[in-house]
């Protein structure tokens, strides 16, 4: 018997159910290629699962990727990958990996490259030097969304993850890990980065933090050092630099450009944006919805800063010990009941809760320069890119006084007299994408507390000038102010046209949502005045 | 007396009073009242009176009711040639839209959600501010404070201003002040103010930290800084605290 019929006699010995692996038969490939698969499926206790199980939509799958291990690193890599898989599974508490383990399918797939920062490392992983503190990692975020589509074509037909998570193969320390929330990078799932250390040094902590931004479209509780005492809201003041872009036409482009118009912050599209687990106010609730319970988020700090940002009470998977406001407000693996919201409806579907975190974002009440045969206001919806329940409908109604006319009598003399009569109009509209530029050009000496707010949001790629640029490695202070990029972010507002073209009217307008399942109540009416 | 002296003595005072009537009840006036309680419904006198009774006068002004009535109804026709459906729902009330502080003592919440859910206007500052103070929920309160906050004119800056010397230090509501402070830039006279309350022994450590930040970042944004003069009135520990909350804002540090 020949050493490559011994090998293979070995590796089906060794191996897993054919539906859950592909060997790449190459005549020319290592000894690792055929003693170790390219992928796997294995649910939470190790056990195999195939293509049944990923094509049941009641198991949700986390992909694993590797990159800067090398063909002969395959052991490696999957020695971690199991050793994630067990950390997640029997050693984060009550944490969603661990309470829906019997619901989760984990999907490795090997790819050899170079060695991390590499020419060849696979997806350009590297370990950066962060401009500001220490190293981060770093890769082509695009490069692996392409990839998993190639697996899904080639390989995977039923590869459909909530959450993928790319495992360095580096021990150095300390390198922060980092994730970014599906909704924030407007990708149907999020990308988390950890080390072969953080499994080491942090155990169940990183795979299972990282991937629930990745899953879940968690944003941080916990405060950044030196932000305890500052709020989210005091970055507003760059908020006059934001440019509506093509997303929202000609007029309001337009319109919207007009500081003070409309009501849309910078600290409302970083942490009020679908991210579930965080807002910008501690009532988060803002409308009353006939048999539902509104939420209250009652400490505050989280995405970065002490102050402005609310969280719900419950020490959870996504807090920090450094800033509690409360015995309950800290680290534990364990979800907030909000989370919790989240986990029930990612797993077992049916929302939670309506949309109901809604206000009127313009015109400014009153607002008297309405022109032209058709007025935009503007709707801010915090659930508009939620994760698990966006809103599939808005419910508009436009209300005036009409004037109505009619004959009265003053003993035998006519004379036209009227009535005003309530009038409301009602319309529905879909949610459309709507966007806005940050040119970073124009932050000038906040160029870098933009660069981190937007990193620690886990927005790590940006394009410029038709490519893209990993914002998080690059040194600011080296590129030259006119060649800064140009942030771009998915916003929670939207606009709705309102035929007002009655002249020298007050009109006025609200708003519902429709999430699928509930219909919010409506916001309180506002006005804008037609002159002309 | 007879009949048409009555008339030659009555009639013209009656169309003026029927002339400035009309003009007072028409649209032109609500320029005015923007955000005032608008009429549930009225009738008011024609614009033009009549001098006598008689089937040419029903005529014309039968003609005249018809011809605003058309104008009427255009704005309704083009709502739903553009899709909309005309429903029935109830007008808004015009005390939750006034934001009347009175809606404290029996409507807190419906007063709440009418402040959280719109975009309040200037004018209406004042309210909000009795509205922070006198709320009996601090959801009210804060609710108070960030619509205040949003809306950006020198009313609502003024009222924040005074909510912060006013509100009790510790409350949500006070906490939610100072970082909402914010000058158009730092040649503002609004900044000027707001660095002097850096020295102010009335705010707490944290609120005059949040103010020197606030005005750290306007001048990072704009690259300028506070006139000289402003900075001289300072004391050293507020310039001092000034220089850091820059440093900060500019991240000259490593954070772990």
């Amino acid at each position: 018997m020949n050493l490559k019929r011994l090998l293979c006699f070995l590796s089906l010995a060794v191996a897993t159910p054919a539906a859950a692996q592909t060997f790449t038969i190459n005549p020319i490939g290592s000894i690792y290629s055929w003693l170790y698969p390219t992928w796997k499926c294995v649910k939470a206790d190790g056990s195999y699962c195939g293509a049944t199980e990923m094509a049941n939509p009641y198991y949700k799958q986390v992909l694993i990727l590797s990159t800067g291990f090398a063909d002969s690193e395959r052991p490696a890599f999957w020695a971690d990958f199991d050793k994630t898989v067990s950390l997640m599974t029997y050693s984060a508490g009550t944490s969603w990996t661990a309470q829906r383990a019997s619901q989760i399918l984990y999907i490795g797939y090997f790819i050899p490259g170079g060695a991390l920062g590499a020419a060849d490392a696979v997806f350009g992983g590297k370990v950066a030097q962060h401009p500001i503190r220490g190293y981060a990692l770093s890769l082509a975020q695009s490069a692996v969304y392409s990839q998993i589509d190639s697996i899904r074509y080639w390989t995977i037909p039923q590869l459909r993850p909530i959450g993928a998570a790319v495992l360095f193969n580096t021990f150095q320390t300390p390198v922060t890990a980092n994730a970014s929330p599906p909704s924030l990078v407007n990708k149907p799932f999020g990308i988390c980065k950890y080390t072969r250390q953080d499994l080491v040094e942090r155990q169940a902590y990183v795979p299972t933090h990282e991937l629930a931004h990745a899953s879940l479209n968690f944003l941080d509780e916990y405060v950044e050092q030196g932000f305890e005492d500052l709020s989210m809201k005091q970055i507003d003041v760059a908020t006059p630099l934001v440019l509506f872009d093509w997303t929202w036409g000609g007029l309001v482009n337009a319109v919207g450009n007009f500081l003070g118009v409309y009501d849309y912050n910078i600290s409302e599209i970083l942490s009020n944006n679908g991210n579930d687990n965080m807002a910008t106010v501690p009532g988060v609730t803002t409308v009353y919805t006939p048999g539902w319970n509104g939420q209250w988020y009652g400490y505050e700090g989280g995405m970065f800063f002490g102050r402005g940002t609310w969280h719900q009470a419950g020490s959870n998977l996504m807090n920090g010990n450094n800033v509690m406001r409360g015995w309950d407000d800290g680290f534990a693996y364990a979800h907030s009941p909000s989370q919790q919201q989240v986990v029930d409806n990612a797993f077992d579907g049916g929302i939670r809760r309506p949309n109901d975190r809604v206000r009127n974002a313009g015109p400014m009440n009153g607002w008297p320069l309405a022109f032209g045969s058709s007025t935009h206001v503007m709707l801010f919806d915090g659930d508009k890119n939620h994760h698990f329940h966006p809103t599939q409908q808005y419910y508009v109604q436009v209300g005036w006084y009409d004037r109505q006319w009619s004959t009265c009598w003053w003993g035998i003399f006519p004379y036209p007299c009227y009535n005003d009569v309530w009038t409301t109009a009602w319309n529905w509209l879909y949610p459309e994408y709507r966007s806005i530029n940050l040119p970073m050009s124009s932050l000038y000496g906040l160029a870098r507390l933009a660069q981190q707010l937007v990193c620690a949001a886990g927005v790590n790629e940006v394009s410029s000038n038709g490519g893209t640029i990993r914002l998080c490695d690059q040194n600011l202070d080296t590129i030259a102010n006119n060649f800064l990029p140009t942030l771009n972010f998915p916003v929670p507002y939207q606009d709705v046209s309102v035929p007002a073209s009655q002249w020298f009217t007050t009109y006025w307008w609200r708003f519902a949502t429709w999430n699928g399942r509930a219909t919010s109540g409506y916001t309180g009416w506002s006005s804008f005045y037609r002159s002309f | 007396m007879s009949f048409r002296r009555a008339l030659r003595w009555t009639l013209p005072p009656l169309s003026l009073l029927a002339l400035s009537g009309w003009l007072a009840s028409s649209p032109l006036a609500q320029r005015t009242q923007q955000t005032a309680a608008p009429q549930m419904s009225g009738t008011g006198p024609a614009a033009e009176s009549s001098s006598a009774a008689g089937p040419d006068r029903l005529s014309a002004v039968q003609k005249f009711v018809a011809q605003k009535n058309a104008e009427s109804s255009r704005q309704q026709e083009e709502f739903v040639r553009a899709g909309w459906t005309i429903v029935q729902a109830p007008p808004p009330d015009p005390q939750l839209i006034a934001l009347d502080p009175s809606l404290l003592r029996t409507r807190e919440a419906e007063l709440r959600q009418q402040i959280a859910t719109t975009t309040v206007s200037g004018d209406q500052a004042a309210h909000l501010a009795t509205i922070a103070r006198e709320a009996q929920q601090e959801a009210t309160q804060v609710a108070a404070v960030e619509a205040l906050g949003r809306i950006r004119s020198d009313e609502a800056q003024e009222q924040l201003e005074g909510l912060l010397h006013t509100l009790p230090d510790g409350t949500l509501a006070r906490r939610e002040v100072a970082p909402l402070l914010r000058p158009r830039d730092l040649s503002d006279s609004r900044a000027a103010k707001l660095a002097m309350l850096l020295d102010d022994s009335g705010l707490n450590a944290v609120e005059r930290k949040q103010i020197a930040f606030t005005l750290s970042l306007v001048g990072l944004r704009d690259q300028s800084q506070l006139p000289s003069g402003v900075l001289e009135q300072l004391s050293s520990s507020a310039r001092s605290l000034l220089a850091q909350t820059t440093s900060l804002a500019r991240l000259d540090r490593s954070t772990p």
